[in-house]
């Protein structure tokens, strides 16, 4: 009977520690405001993010500048409309989604931390458990687009012709 | 044997392949009216006694060397996505050399000459499906200064705006002009890009859009009530014409805006890209077989094919 007690707990205990170690993979819960278009076909963005760990709002904030550039556009941005026009691309895709957003994986090369990573004071918030940042990040659109067209994701405006 | 049916088949699959593309459509930027008049790219016509200001398209382009780089700026951006522009200088240089020929032409019967605008001239040379329209204008409040682009594709067709992106500039006090208009273009054409695309995917599932206007000579003794007896039944010429369209447009769209006697106007007319031969057709394209039907028994009535611009027809009935 004690066994059973103690396996319970153990089982209990080690779901709310998987729950905690990383936020779930569909979230939404970000908010990215557009700041400026760059040279070389790049743009800045400020995203807020929650997370535990200062550290893990770094590594968030540049999966959530994507993720708003392909499946939500950023209005007053480049990118008002998302870059997959298909809705269901998401579900289509699933596995070059994940594939494209695990750790170390090929979105690294479509997006940076800018301004060395510093934080405005009035960019890093408490809320609840949580903390809220504002963390500047550099994306390279023109790059990613045709990423995205190669793999047949995104249609080429010449696709038809 | 076996060689040769599978050579066929390869042959016939590469067959399909070439015709089952489309004809990309055709791109060329122009200054628009507006940054011609706030820049000074202005002359006057005389259109039939009228006089009429027109842009002046090369004097822009040899004086104003940021209009050219913006251009060569859009025209690298839209290769990069598949669709080099047509090139406005090298245009202007066939419309020049067009124009010596049309001074020597005269009409057969009045002896007068053709009357045509630049701008028409420079349509008629570069065939341009669609026109995009570019401008900017730049301010300055006290160390800094912005520039609002301003850019505009018009489907050459209907005169139709498909697309446009004006947003406001970020202020700066260090950036040089031509920096800020490069940024200002690369902050547009993405959105400008997103809505062509949807302009695109419409031309392909509906046809393009049209405007054929159906008039009459008062010298002809019918008119579009005249009954006629045609594919086994009798029915007024206005009807037999709106089946025309009706069978003839893309998922039988089309507009019959208003019919009398007299006239009959048709807007929204969606007509195929391509004829059966894989041509591109344009407004007078698709107006002549029914010119020929209208021609031929049991109607047997003389008509004018008048097409204006590429989007627009006019079939007048009774002469020729």
């Amino acid at each position: 009977m004690k066994f059973v007690f103690v396996l319970l707990l153990s089982f209990c205990l080690l779901q709310v520690a998987n729950a905690q170690k990383g936020r779930d993979p569909g979230t939404y819960n970000y908010e990215v405001q557009f700041l400026k278009t760059g040279l070389e076909g790049t743009e800045l963005f400020k995203v807020f993010t929650y997370c535990k760990k200062e550290n893990d709002c770094f590594e968030y904030a540049k999966i959530d500048a994507l993720k708003a550039i392909l499946f939500k556009g950023i209005p007053g941005s480049g990118l008002q409309r998302p870059l997959v026009s298909d809705p269901g691309a998401e579900d289509k895709f699933r596995d070059y989604f994940k594939s494209f957003f695990s750790e170390g994986g090929k979105y690294l090369n479509f997006v940076a931390i800018s301004n060395d990573g510093s934080i405005e004071d009035d960019d890093r918030l408490k809320v609840g458990k949580q903390l809220k940042i504002g963390v500047v990040v550099s994306v390279q659109k023109a790059n990613l687009r045709r990423e995205l067209e190669a793999v047949g994701i995104v249609k080429k405006l010449s696709d038809g012709f | 044997m076996k060689k040769n049916i599978l050579l066929l088949i390869t042959s016939l699959s590469l067959t399909f392949s070439v015709f089952s593309q489309a004809k990309r459509p055709t791109i060329m930027i122009v200054p628009s009216d507006n940054w011609c008049y706030q820049y000074g790219f202005i002359e006057e016509e005389d259109n039939q006694g009228i006089k009429e200001k027109r842009p002046n398209y090369a004097r822009a382009l040899v004086e104003n060397s940021d209009l050219g780089n913006v251009i060569t700026k859009i025209n690298g951006l839209m290769g990069e996505r598949g669709f080099p522009l047509e090139t406005l200088d090298e245009a202007l240089k066939t419309v020049k050399q067009n124009a010596a020929e049309m001074m020597l032409m005269q009409s057969k019967t009045s002896g007068a000459e053709v009357n045509q605008s630049a701008y028409d001239q420079l349509m008629n040379v570069v065939k341009s499906d669609i026109i995009i329209k570019l401008g900017w204008t730049l301010t300055k409040s006290g160390f800094n200064k912005s520039i609002q682009i301003n850019i505009e594709a018009v489907d050459a067709y209907t005169g139709e705006s498909i697309a446009s992106q004006n947003p406001p500039g970020e202020p700066s006090s260090t950036a040089d002009i031509p920096t800020m208009l490069s940024v200002a273009v690369l902050s547009v054409i993405d959105n400008f890009n997103s809505r062509l695309q949807t302009y695109f995917d419409d031309l392909f599932l509906n046809g393009r859009k049209i405007t054929v206007r159906l008039n009459k000579f008062s010298s002809w003794d019918g008119d579009f009530e005249s009954e006629f007896a045609y594919n086994g039944s009798t029915d007024e010429l206005n009807t037999i014409i709106d089946d025309w369209f009706s069978k003839n447009t893309v998922k039988g769209r089309f507009n019959n805006t208003g019919s009398t006697e007299n006239v009959m106007n048709f807007k929204q007319v969606r007509i195929p890209m391509f004829n059966e031969k894989g041509k591109a057709i344009d407004a007078k394209d698709f107006v002549k077989p029914l010119q020929k039907m209208l021609q031929s028994t049991p109607f047997n009535i003389p008509t004018k094919l008048v097409p204006k611009g590429l989007g627009q027809a006019w079939l007048i009935l009774g002469e020729k």
